[in-house]
Order: structure tokens, then sequence, then C-alpha cells
């Protein structure tokens, strides 16, 4: 797969366009799309500038994705997580973008509202400003890198074990210390695998995860967790587990 | 460099020239505004000049390549109003291109240039128009047009005896054999409400109110000189024009040809850090008694809104300003500081330091005429020019600013301060504190009293065989104060500034010790009094598991008898 580098939106222009488009209903969105946009332009630092054609393919992928979860129809919560977990995986697979530049916000406004501007107000209907310019809660960029350190297949999951829901990953994406970790934050996701596959879960995996994660954090005041071999780090993790599925009841 | 500013009443054989051999198809444009003007009785002509120049070089067609990386002439003829799209630099919008066009009636004017081109000097001429755009036969056109050699579709000039023979005619002012430079002529000049007089006064107050630092001291950069059909409106004199003395008194100051800095001058090193951004001079004046303005008639008449505006910056307003220059030494803003006293003006100039020319010139807009941070894209650069205006701010507002109020109560809000200098960051903010109260009250009314609180030093420590953690601080009451509660919270330290107080069962408060005294406390939230208003070392000590970290939060209050 090449790479390619992609249009920078600069956020005067994404509050515009937000702006504009604050009234349209979803499938009026779809007709303000657009492959480019006149005060877009990718990083003058070189790279091969993302072909129009490439454009047009994430484009078509990412609404056959969207028809296929019953676009322009309301999402139950089922289907929302379903619908990240496919989108996540898409983005990171076909998208040829480096974490340098996924890690710049105009990217990522330019493809929310410029590319497929209905897809975000479809899954967040709140429109919040957040989850359309391309910080990192954008409702497109947090899941291309919730598919970098958990994927690349965010559907994935070992046998007798459910994929990761909407709350787990946040609580392994939204703390800065580990999101950009990928071993720790896999080990950690493989720690509530591990209990889940072995019939260790007393409690839902939602609250192990909101058990564990705390204690990954605190864990790195004094365990330099980058050293320790997988086998190690594992068994540090299954110890959490232990901790959090013994705790008294509240 | 040599500039000319010639407003001339066209004399019969230019207006010919240019209806029959220049715009002969005026009238069949869809815009009549050329032919309109082209019909007027007393049609006027603005001749820009500048001499001991380039020229405008370069290949004259835009697809050509040029043999030494010059494309002045299409930059300057054809890419008239080229954005620069790329979000990433800041580009230029041609703003200083357009205004010469924007500055004739009927959006035209006609360049001509000697430049060298390939080893040799060439002249060019060309007439070029700005229209609206407008549809012609199915084809959207961009109302931009071109009045150059006929035999072609494209918009080439005409060159060499040719070009000079019709800039003769046209009453071009000549290009002297073997000088280079350029003439625009700006056709049917609009001076918005002012007589043809009272426009090129204006130009020519302009001219000294924002280039004057290329004027004075020995070596004069520039000459330029503005006349009226062929007598010379004079630039007036600095002095001529108070404050405008004062500054460069400042100039002078900082430029070091005054002598040393007297005691009325003060300079100021305007820094980041250790790093030199720029210079400040500043010098405080009195008030000059009411005396008769100078009679300078460009229009403006001061008991008539609707008039036009005046060239002084100062006309009807007190002068406590900082002028702000760069490398080119061009007025970039006449940026407004806190008023002195009564009966006490000010006058500053600030001068960026060359190694920084380029961040300052990258916080300029299209039209040049002030400093915003925020166009500066390079962050490092942004920060500079950032720290340069805040001090420029901070050192006039120290010098010339409010008096402090005498009583010297600690609770003196930064909010007015911030507040003044929140249009710098761009927000609307308002800085902490109260805003709309007046920081700092005068005698009468006492502040909050604060504790101040210093974290000396924390680290791992044993009680006999359990790990544990200490934290040492000292702790200052406010005079006169009684008792002062300090409140202390532990937790594990997770990311950053978080903590979980849950994670570790071993977790709790045991002990401070101060004064002598040791104080027992428990849980994760605990406190102890402090008497007296001495300050008081303190040492707070917490178990813990071996295996975490803890995260300290110690805040204070105090109560007082004495109200």
């Amino acid at each position: 797969m090449s790479i390619y580098i992609y249009p920078r939106l600069p956020r005067d222009v994404a509050h515009r366009i937000i702006a504009e488009l604050a009234d349209k209903g979803l499938t009026e969105l779809v007709g303000y799309a657009a492959l480019s946009h006149p005060s877009a332009a990718p990083a003058a630092v070189g790279g091969i500038p993302v072909p129009p054609q490439e454009l047009q393919r994430i484009q078509d992928g990412l609404r056959e994705i969207a028809s296929k979860y019953g676009f322009p129809s309301k999402l139950d919560q089922r289907s929302q997580q379903n619908l990240d977990r496919t989108l996540g995986t898409y983005l990171y697979r076909e998208l040829g973008i480096v974490p340098g530049d996924a890690a710049v916000e105009g990217v990522w406004s330019f493809l929310t509202l410029v590319l497929v501007p209905e897809l975000a107000p479809w899954r967040f209907p709140q429109r919040a400003e957040n989850r359309l310019i391309g910080v990192p809660r954008n409702a497109l960029r947090r899941l291309w890198w919730r598919a970098w350190a958990l994927g690349p297949d965010l559907n994935a999951a070992p046998g007798g074990c459910s994929p990761l829901g909407e709350d787990e990953f946040v609580q392994i994406m939204e703390r800065s210390g580990l999101s950009g970790n990928r071993k720790v934050a896999r080990a950690a996701r493989d720690a509530a695998w591990r209990a889940e596959a072995n019939g260790l879960l007393s409690i839902l995996r939602t609250e192990l995860m909101r058990g564990l994660i705390p204690r990954v954090l605190a864990a790195r005041s004094h365990v330099v967790l980058d050293i320790l071999s997988d086998d190690e780090l594992a068994a540090l993790l299954d110890g959490y587990v232990r901790q959090v599925l013994e705790r008294p009841r509240l | 460099m040599v500039f000319n500013i010639a407003a001339e009443t066209l004399a019969a054989s230019v207006v010919t020239c240019l209806r029959e051999s220049v715009f002969h198809n005026a009238s069949e444009l869809p815009d009549p505004t050329l032919a309109h003007s082209l019909q007027r009785p007393d049609l006027v002509g603005l001749y820009v000049s500048d001499r001991n120049t380039k020229g405008l070089g370069g290949p004259v067609q835009g697809h050509l390549e040029s043999t030494d990386g010059n494309y002045d002439w299409v930059d300057f003829i054809l890419n008239v109003g080229k954005a620069n799209t790329d979000g990433m630099t800041g580009g230029t919008y041609g703003f200083g291109k357009t205004i010469a066009y924007i500055a004739s009636r009927p959006h035209t004017i006609v360049v001509h240039s000697r430049a060298i081109h390939n080893g040799a000097p060439v002249s060019r001429l060309i007439a070029c128009s700005i229209g609206s755009q407008f549809a012609l036969g199915g084809i959207l056109h961009t109302g931009r047009h071109w009045w150059g050699r006929d035999d072609s579709s494209e918009p080439i000039p005409l060159e060499g005896i040719e070009a000079d023979t019709l800039a003769v005619r046209l009453g071009m002012p000549d290009i002297a054999e073997g000088s280079l430079g350029t003439n625009i002529l700006i056709l049917d000049p609009d001076f918005g409400h002012r007589t043809i007089h009272q426009g090129m006064t204006f130009i020519a107050e302009s001219v000294l109110w924002h280039l004057w630092p290329k004027l004075v001291g020995n070596d004069r950069a520039m000459d330029i000189r503005t006349t009226l059909d062929g007598s010379e409106i004079s630039i007036p004199k600095p002095t001529s024009r108070p404050p405008l003395n004062h500054f460069v008194a400042a100039y002078s100051a900082l430029r070091g040809d005054g002598g040393e800095p007297t005691a009325v001058v003060r300079l100021h090193e305007i820094k980041r850090n250790k790093e030199r951004l720029g210079r400040l001079a500043t010098v405080p004046f009195p008030t000059p008694p009411f005396s008769t303005p100078v009679a300078i008639d460009d229009g403006h008449k001061p008991d008539d809104p609707d008039s036009p505006p005046p060239a002084s910056p100062f006309t009807n307003r007190a002068c406590n300003h900082t002028v702000l220059l760069r490398s080119p030494e061009l007025v970039v803003e006449y940026r407004e500081g806190p008023p002195a006293k009564e009966g006490i003006e000010w006058a500053g100039v600030f001068r960026a330091d060359d190694a920084l020319d380029d961040a300052f010139a990258h916080a300029e807009p299209p039209t040049h005429d002030s400093w915003q941070p925020n166009l500066v894209t390079l962050r490092d650069q942004r920060l500079r020019v950032l720290k340069a205006l805040r001090e420029i701010d901070r050192a006039v507002l120290t010098q010339w600013g409010r008096p402090k109020p005498a009583a010297a109560v600690e609770s003196t809000s930064t909010a007015a301060v911030a507040n003044a200098l929140s249009h710098l960051v761009g927000t609307t903010g308002q800085g902490k504190g109260r805003p709309g109260a007046s920081g700092g009250g005068g005698a009468g009314k006492r502040g909050p009293k604060r504790v101040s609180i210093e974290l000396l030093d924390a680290g791992p420590r044993m009680l006999g065989n359990q790990t544990a953690s200490y934290l040492r601080c000292l702790v200052t009451p406010p005079k006169g104060t009684d008792v002062t509660f300090v409140t202390v919270s532990v937790g594990v330290a997770l990311d950053g500034a978080t903590s979980d107080a849950t994670l570790d069962p071993q977790l709790e408060l045991v002990s401070a010790e101060y004064d002598g005294n040791r104080e027992p406390l428990k849980g994760h939230h605990s406190g102890f009094k402090v008497f007296g208003d001495e300050p008081v070392h303190a040492v707070i000590c917490a178990k813990r598991s071996s295996a975490s970290s803890v995260l300290w939060d110690v805040s204070a209050g105090v109560e007082s008898s004495t109200a």
C-alpha cells in the first residue's frame, strides 16, 4: 500500500464549514462532499499528496460502510459500536497515512468536513464541535488511532471473547500515558481477554477494564513497563486482573 | 531609491492617445466605467515612479521559465490577486499590487518598466484592468483585461523603442538612458471625497507619517517627491508635525545618533528569556499648550464626522503610542498604550532585531499595518512576536500606567493587566480574578488573605518495616493570622495530575510533624491547625504499599479574629 500525505484544512475554515452545514439534514450533507477544498493543502515537507482518485475510493468505501449500517436512519448503541469498529479498521487499512500526519488536526478536519461531511453528524447527532474538528476526539481520528493502537482489525477477538466496546476503548485511548504505547495498550486488552476466555469474569468486562487501567497507570510511576518482556508484562497484568476481580464488592 | 508620485490633469494629446492607441475598444467592454472615465473633461492621471530600482524583469509570459529565477513581470502583471492557498504558509494576497487598481476609478493602470532581461536592458509597456467577471458567448470571463501587442492572443507587452515611444506619448516620466525603473499610470484616481489638491496633500502627509524613518538622518534611504500638475507639494519636516518630533527623538536614541540617551529617553531591551527580540525607546513630553493646529487641508474637517479621515494619527488625540518598526523601517503601526498623567504625553519606538525580521514579517497582514501573532505559523516565531508585544505593553504600562495604590494589599489582581493584554491572545477570555473589579483595592478595602505553601521536597520513607512517603513544606500564614487550617489529600499517582485513592488499600495518612508537635492523621483526606503567623516547617507522612507512588494535594485557609 502506498503512503500518502493528506490535505489539511485550517481551523478557521473548518469553523466556517461547520457553521454553514449546521442546519443541513444528513442526506442533504451528502451533496456538500468534495474531494478538495481551496483552503486545504497537504504538508509542504514532501511525501506524495493523496491523489483525487484515491480520495474518491476512500469516500466510496466509507459511504458503503455507512449504507451497510443503514445510513441515514438513527443508530442504536450496538450498531454505533459495530460501525466504529468497522470504520476504524477501514480507515487504518485504507488511508495509508503515517502517524505524524494522523496527529494533525487539519487532516481530520478535511476528511470529516469535506470528504464525508454526512458521516460525523450521523454518528454524533449532537454534532459537538470536538467530533467535527480534527481534535483527538474527532469522529474519524479517534477510530484511526484505536486501530493503530489496538488493531489493525478492531472486530477481531480470540475464541470465546467479544471485541472491545466503546467504554473499554475510551478507557485505553483517552489516557495519554497508555494510548501512545501500543505494547502496553495491547497487553492490557489481552489480559482482559484472557480473563474472559478462562471464564474468570465475575463482573462485566467493562468493569474489569475500569479497575485494570488505573492500576496500569499507577504502576508506570515506578515500573518501566517498556523493558518488561511480553511474558513478564502479561504476568504483571494478570496479577492486576486478579486484584480487580478479588476486590470486595461494594 | 527615488520615488515620485505625480498627479497630472492629462493633456489633450495624452487623452487622445489613451482613447485611440491604448483603450480603443473601451466602449465594447461589458463594464462601462473605463469608457466613462476616458470621456471625463478633466481626466487626471496619477504617475507613480521609482528609479534606481530593478524594474520588472523576467519573462513576459506566465508559462515561460525564467533563466535567472526572476518573475517580477508576470508576478506583477499576470498574477494580481493570486492568493496563496497553502494553509501552511502565510502567503500574500497581492494586496500591494491590487491597491494600484483599487485607487483607479475604472480599476485600470498602465505599466511601463525598464529592467535587465537576459543580460540587456529592455523596456516594456502594457495596460491592465480588473473588472467584475462576466459571461460572453457562453464563456465565463474573469473580468481581467490587458492591452498590449495586438498580434497576440496573450497579454504580451510592447517592448523596446515601441514601448518607450508610447510611454512618452502617455506622459510617463522619462527613464534615463542607462537607468532602470518602473512607471505606473493610475488612470482617473479616486481620492474619496477629497479634491485632487486635498488628495495629494493627504498622500504627502501620509508619506511623512508612515515612512518618516526613511526620511530622517543623514543616510536618507529614500527620496520621495509628490507633485501636482508639476508644482511640488512638499513632504513636511517631522519637526513641523508634532508629536512626530518626539518619535524621531526616540528613534535617534535607538540608533545611537543622538549622543547618549538623555535622562528623558528611556531605552528598554525587549527580551524573551535571554534572547533579545528588539529595543524600545520611550520619550515623555509635556502636552503642548493649546495652539492653533498647523493648517493642513487633506480633506478632513474636524467638526464633520463624514469628512474623509486625516493623514495624521494624532488629530484631536493625545499621544501615548509606540511606533512598531522592523528591518525595512516603515511604520507598521502606531500602537496605543496607556495615557500618562494629566499634562504629560509620551512617544515610543520599538525596533525589532534584524535576526527576527522573518517572524515579525509573517505577523503582518497583507496591509502591513499591524503585528498579529496568530498569523505566524511557526510556533517559536509566533511566541517571539507574542512575547515582544507583551513586553512592549508591559514596559509602557509600568512606565506610564496608573500608579499602584499605596496600600500594598497582597491581592493585587493581575486580571486588569491580563484583560488589557487579552487582545494579544485573541481570545475573549477574561483574566482570572473578578472581571470589572478594580485590581488591588485602595485604602480601607482588605483583600482576602492567602497562606503561602511552599513544597520543599518529597520522597520515600520507612516506618518500621512499612513503606511510606513523606512531604516537606513551608507554611507561611499572612500577618495577623491566629489559626491556619492545612488540609492534606493523598492518592495513588496515575497520569500527570490525576490520582485515585482507592487503588492502594494500604494508602493512609499517618502524621504531620511541625513546631515539635506530632499530629496523628487518618484516611486519605485530613488536616491540622497551625497557630500564630510565624512560618512553619511541616513534614507530612503517609503509609502505602511498596508498589505505588503518592500524589499529594496540600491547601490552607485562615481564620483571623482581627477583622
